[in-house]
C-alpha cells in the first residue's frame, strides 16, 4: 500500500478543507504525499486506521487537542538562526539609528516563530545594542504548540547553531544536555503566545516597531495575504519595519508601504 | 556597440534644438525683412514723413499769400502781429522744409523739394520783400486793391500778384511732390505686401522643413531607440522565459523533493510503525519466552516434584505391578503347576486309561490267567493313590491358582486405580519423557529469551536510528516543503515578470494596450502548471475533475496556487463563508499578551 492509496480523496478535500479553514494553509493536490506522512504518525497515535475516522476523532474532540496535534504535524517549522541575513542587517540599521535618537523601548514581533530562532536571532541583536526585558520586549507568536514549546524551552542543536557567530554563541548560550541553550536574559525578551494569524484581530495594542512575518505567506493564498498584512501593518509604528521572506513579495496587495530593500518594507 | 539611449536622446534633444534655433533664425530674419527697421519700411516711413511734413505747406502759402494782402490795410498794431506772424511762418516753413530734406530718401524728391522749397523762399522772400515796401510807403498810400482787381495799378500791386504767382507755382510743384510721393507710397506699400507674403510663404515653408526635420529625425532616434529597446526586450524575453521556465523546472524539482521527502518520511514512518511493532512483538516473544521459562521451570519443578509423586506411583505402580508381575508369575507358575498337574493328570488319565484298557485286555486274556489281573488291579490301585494324591494336590493346586486369580484381579484392579492416577506403564514412560521434554524446553525457552531480549535490544538501538532518521527525514521534507512552496512563489513572480516583458513587447511593437495584454498574475487567478506538473500520480488523469483533491478555498480564492478551473456553484463561495467566525475563536490566541 502506497501513502496516497492511504487517502480517500474525500478524505483528503475534508481535511483540507478543515485545515484551511483553521489556519489558512492551502493545501493542493501535490501536497498530499506531505499530508499523509504527516498525518501517519497521529493515525498511529490515535489507533485510527483511516483518515476519515482519524478526522471524526478530530471534530468529535470538543478540547480541540487533537486538533492541535494536527495543525503541529502539517505546519512546516523551517527556520533557523540568522536566516536571511540581509533582514536582521535592516533591523539592526534601523534599531541603532533610532536608539540614536534616543529610543529605548522597542516592541519587535516575529509574527510566524515556528521554534523561535528568529526571535532569538532578534534578541541577541537588541541584547547586543544594550536592550534589557524592562525596555525591549519581543513577541514570538505561531499557531503550532509544538513549536512554541521549543521557542520557550530555548535549547537548540548544534547543527541549528551552526549560523550563530562563535562569538555570540560563546556569550548567549550554555551547552544544556545534548544542545545549547539560549541564555535566561534573552528567553525573558521572547514571549511565546499562541496566535492564528488567520484570525484577526489580534489581542494586541501596538504599535510595533518591527514586525517579520517570513515565510509563512508562502502558504497562503491571496485573500488570507491581505487580511493577514492589514492586520499587522495596523499594529506597525509609522517609520516601523515590515519584513517578508526573501522568496516572499507584496504583489497583489494593497498596503501603504515603501521598499527599503527587497523583503523590507516601512510604514 | 549599443550607443546608450541617454545619448540618442541628447542628439535628438541637440538637432531639435538646432531646428528650432534655426526656425527661429530664419524667422527673425523674415521678421527683419518686414519690420520698420528695414529699407523698403525706412523709405516708406520716410515718404510717410514726408507726405506728413508736406501736408502744412498749403496751408502755409495760402495763409502768407492772405497776411500779404491784409498788410497795406492793416494798422500798425496789426502789421506788427502780422509781421510776427510771417516770421513764426518762415520758421515753421523751415522747420518743415528741414523735416522735408531730413525725409527725403532719394534724389529725385529731394530735387523736386528743393524745387519747391526754393519756390517757398521766394514765396517767403516775395512777401518780406513787400512788406517792406509798404511799411516804406506812406501811410496815407492809396491802399491796395484786393489782390486781382487793379494788379497793375502800383508797384505793391505788382509785388501782390507776383507773390500769388509764386504761390500758385509753390501749390503746383507741392502737389507734384504728393503725387510723386503717394505714387512712391502705393508702389512701397505693394512691395512690402509682397514681401510680407514671399516671407510668409517662405517662413511657412522653412517651418514645414523644420517640422520635417524634426519629425524625421524623432522619427530615426525613436525607432532607433525602439529598436534598441525592443531588442532589450527581446533579450530580456527569452530571460525572463528561461526564468519562468527555470523556477517551473526548480518548482516542480522542489515539489518532487518534497514529495520524495514525505515519501521517506513516510514509509520511515512505517519502518517506525513496523520496527516498534516488530520491537513490541519482540519483546513479546521475550516476555513469552521468559514466560515459557518460567512455566517450564516450574513445570519441569512440578513435574520434576510430579516425577517424583509419578516416580512414586510408578514405582507403586512397578511394586504393583511387580506384585501383579508375581501375581501373575505365581499365576503362571501355579498355572504351569495347575498345566502339570492337568498334563499329569491327563497323563495319569492316560496312563489310567490305557491301564484301565489294558488290565481289562489283559483281565480279559487272563481269565485263565487273572493271575495278571491282580498285576493290573495293584497297578490301577497305586495309580489310583497316586490320582487320588495328585488330585488331592491338584485340588489344592486349584486352590491356589484361584487364590492367586484373585489376587491378581485385585493387584490390577489396584494398579488400574493407580495408573487412572498415575496412568499405566506406557503414561508413566511418556510423562517421564514429558519431563525430559520440559526440561529441554524450559532451556529453550531461556535461550529464546535471552536471544529475544538481544533482539529487542538490537531493535530498539534500530528504532533509536530510525527515529533519528525519522526527525532528520522530517526535517528534510518540511525543508522541501518551504522550499516547494517558496519556489512556487517565484513561479508566480517569474510569471508576473514574463507578463510585464510582454507588456513592454507589446508596447514597443505597438500591438494591443500594453496593460491589457497582461494582467497580473496575481491579481488574477492564473493555471499554474506546477500541480499539473507535480500532481501526485496516484491522481488518476482519467480522473474527471483533479479538484476533487483541492480545499473549496482554493478552488473559490486561489486557484492561482493550484491552478484548476473554477466551478460556479465555488465561484459564489466567498472566503467568509469558507473561513467562518467561530466560536472557538478565543482558541485561536492564547497567552498574556499585556506587554504588546
Ligand atoms: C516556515 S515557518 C517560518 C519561521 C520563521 N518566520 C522564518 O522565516 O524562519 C512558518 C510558521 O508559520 C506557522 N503558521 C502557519 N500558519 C499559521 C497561522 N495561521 N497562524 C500562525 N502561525 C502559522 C507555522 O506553524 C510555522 O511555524
Amino acid at each position: 500500500m502506497t501513502i496516497q492509496e492511504m487517502i480517500d480523496p474525500a478524505d483528503y478535500r475534508s481535511l483540507s478543507e478543515l485545515v484551511y479553514d483553521r489556519i489558512g494553509i492551502a493545501l493542493g493536490p501535490s501536497r498530499q504525499s506531505m499530508v499523509s506522512s504527516r498525518i501517519a504518525k497521529r493515525l498511529r497515535a490515535t489507533q485510527t486506521t483511516t483518515v476519515r475516522a482519524y478526522l471524526d476523532l478530530v471534530k468529535a474532540d470538543k478540547q480541540g487537542e487533537e486538533l492541535m496535534h494536527l495543525l503541529d504535524a502539517i505546519t512546516t517549522n523551517t527556520t533557523s538562526f540568522f536566516r536571511e541575513p540581509a533582514a536582521f542587517a535592516a533591523l539592526d540599521e534601523d534599531v541603532r539609528a533610532r536608539l540614536s535618537s534616543g529610543q529605548r523601548q522597542f516592541r519587535i514581533w516575529s509574527a510566524a516563530a515556528s521554534t523561535g530562532m528568529e526571535a532569538y536571532t532578534i534578541a541577541m541583536l537588541l541584547a547586543e545594542n544594550g536592550a534589557t526585558a524592562r525596555d525591549c520586549a519581543i513577541l514570538a507568536t505561531d499557531i503550532s504548540t509544538r513549536a512554541l514549546a521549543a521557542c520557550r524551552a530555548g535549547t537548540y542543536t548544534a547543527e541549528a547553531l551552526a549560523p550563530v557567530p562563535p562569538k555570540m554563541l560563546a556569550r548567549w548560550f550554555a551547552r544544556e544536555g545534548d544542545g545549547m541553550r539560549i541564555h535566561a536574559s534573552l528567553r525573558a525578551l521572547v514571549t511565546a503566545n499562541r496566535l492564528n494569524l488567520v484570525k484577526p484581530p489580534y489581542p494586541m495594542r501596538g504599535p510595533f516597531d518591527a514586525i517579520f512575518c517570513r515565510n509563512v505567506m508562502i502558504y497562503f493564498d491571496l485573500p488570507v495575504r491581505q487580511r493577514l498584512v492589514s492586520a499587522c501593518l495596523a499594529l506597525l509604528r509609522p517609520g516601523g519595519l515590515f519584513l517578508i521572506g526573501a522568496a516572499e513579495s507584496l504583489y497583489g496587495l494593497d498596503h501603504p508601504l515603501s521598499t527599503v530593500r527587497p523583503s523590507v518594507y516601512r510604514r | 556597440m549599443v550607443i546608450r539611449i541617454r545619448t540618442r536622446i541628447a542628439v535628438l534633444g541637440i538637432i531639435s534644438a538646432a531646428v528650432v534655433a534655426l526656425l527661429a533664425g530664419s524667422v527673425w530674419c523674415a521678421f527683419q525683412r518686414i519690420t520698420v527697421l528695414s529699407p523698403l519700411a525706412l523709405e516708406h516711413q520716410a515718404d510717410l514723413r514726408l507726405v506728413t511734413a508736406l501736408a502744412p505747406q498749403p496751408a502755409l502759402t495760402s495763409e502768407i499769400c492772405l497776411l500779404a494782402h491784409q498788410y497795406r490795410d492793416a494798422t500798425p498794431d496789426q502789421r506788427r502781429l502780422l509781421q510776427d506772424r510771417s516770421i513764426t511762418m518762415l520758421a515753421e516753413f523751415k522747420a518743415s522744409w528741414d523735416r522735408m530734406i531730413e525725409a527725403a530718401p532719394n534724389h529725385d524728391q529731394r530735387d523736386q523739394r528743393s524745387l519747391a522749397l526754393d519756390k517757398g523762399g521766394e514765396v517767403f522772400s516775395l512777401v518780406a520783400a513787400y512788406l517792406a515796401t509798404i511799411d516804406a510807403a506812406p501811410a496815407n498810400a492809396a491802399p491796395v486793391p484786393a489782390p486781382g482787381t487793379a494788379p497793375t495799378l502800383a508797384p505793391a500791386a505788382s509785388a501782390l500778384q507776383a507773390i500769388d504767382q509764386a504761390v500758385a507755382d509753390e501749390r503746383a510743384l507741392i502737389d507734384q511732390v504728393g503725387a510723386t510721393t503717394n505714387a512712391l507710397l502705393t508702389l512701397r506699400e505693394s512691395q512690402m505686401r509682397s514681401q510680407v507674403e514671399e516671407t510668409g510663404s517662405s517662413l511657412l515653408t522653412e517651418s514645414l522643413i523644420c517640422i520635417g526635420i524634426i519629425v524625421a529625425s524623432n522619427w530615426l532616434v525613436g525607432s532607433s531607440i525602439v529598436r534598441h529597446i525592443g531588442r532589450a526586450a527581446g533579450r530580456l524575453r527569452s530571460g525572463t522565459d528561461q526564468v519562468a521556465t527555470a523556477a517551473v523546472e526548480v518548482s516542480a524539482g522542489a515539489q518532487r523533493i518534497a514529495q520524495g521527502a514525505s515519501e521517506q518520511a513516510a514509509s520511515l514512518e512505517q519502518t517506525t510503525a513496523a520496527l516498534e511493532e516488530l520491537s513490541s512483538s519482540c519483546s513479546q516473544n521475550a516476555a513469552n519466552a521468559r514466560q515459557a521459562n518460567v512455566l517450564a521451570t516450574e513445570a519441569s519443578k512440578t513435574s520434576q516434584s510430579g516425577e517424583r509423586t509419578a516416580r512414586k506411583a510408578a514405582a507403586d505402580a512397578a511394586a504393583k505391578l511387580k506384585e501383579l508381575g508375581e501375581a501373575i508369575t505365581a499365576i503362571r507358575t501355579s498355572y504351569d503347576k495347575t498345566t502339570q498337574v492337568v498334563a499329569s493328570i491327563d497323563d495319569i488319565a492316560i496312563q489310567i486309561n490305557l491301564l484301565a484298557l489294558n488290565a481289562a485286555v489283559e483281565a480279559a486274556r487272563a481269565g485263565e490267567a487273572g493271575l495278571g489281573f491282580a498285576v493290573v488291579a495293584d497297578e490301577v490301585r497305586n495309580l489310583a493313590a497316586r490320582s487320588t494324591e495328585e488330585a488331592k494336590s491338584t485340588a489344592a493346586l486349584i486352590k491356589e491358582a484361584r487364590a492367586n486369580t484373585e489376587r491378581v484381579q485385585t493387584v490390577s484392579a489396584s494398579v488400574q486405580e493407580h495408573l487412572v492416577h498415575a496412568l499405566d506403564r506406557e503414561v508413566v514412560g511418556s510423562f517421564q519423557q514429558m519431563v525430559g521434554v520440559v526440561l529441554k524446553v524450559s532451556r529453550l525457552a531461556g535461550e529464546v529469551a535471552n536471544a529475544s531480549d538481544e533482539q529487542a535490544k538490537g531493535i530498539f538501538q534500530i528504532n533509536q536510528a530510525v527515529a533519528k532518521m525519522d526527525k532528520v527525514t522530517q526535517e528534510n521534507a518540511a525543508g522541501a516543503e518551504e522550499a516547494a512552496a517558496s519556489s512556487e512563489e517565484m513561479q508566480s513572480h517569474a510569471q508576473e515578470l514574463t507578463l510585464v516583458v510582454t507588456a513592454l513587447q507589446a508596447l514597443l511593437s505597438g500591438g494591443q494596450s500594453a496593460l491589457e495584454a497582461a494582467p497580473s498574475v496575481l491579481r488574477k487567478p492564473l493555471a499554474v502548471s506546477v500541480a499539473e506538473t507535480t500532481r501526485p500520480n496516484h491522481s488518476a488523469p482519467a480522473s474527471p475533475s483533479p479538484i476533487l483533491a483541492l480545499p473549496p478555498c482554493q478552488r473559490t480564492v486561489t486557484p492561482s496556487r493550484n491552478g484548476h478551473a473554477i466551478t460556479q456553484a465555488e465561484r459564489q463561495l466567498k472566503p467568509s463563508q469558507v473561513i467562518p467566525l467561530t466560536d472557538e475563536e478565543a482558541a485561536d490566541h492564547q497567552g498574556d499578551f499585556s506587554r504588546f
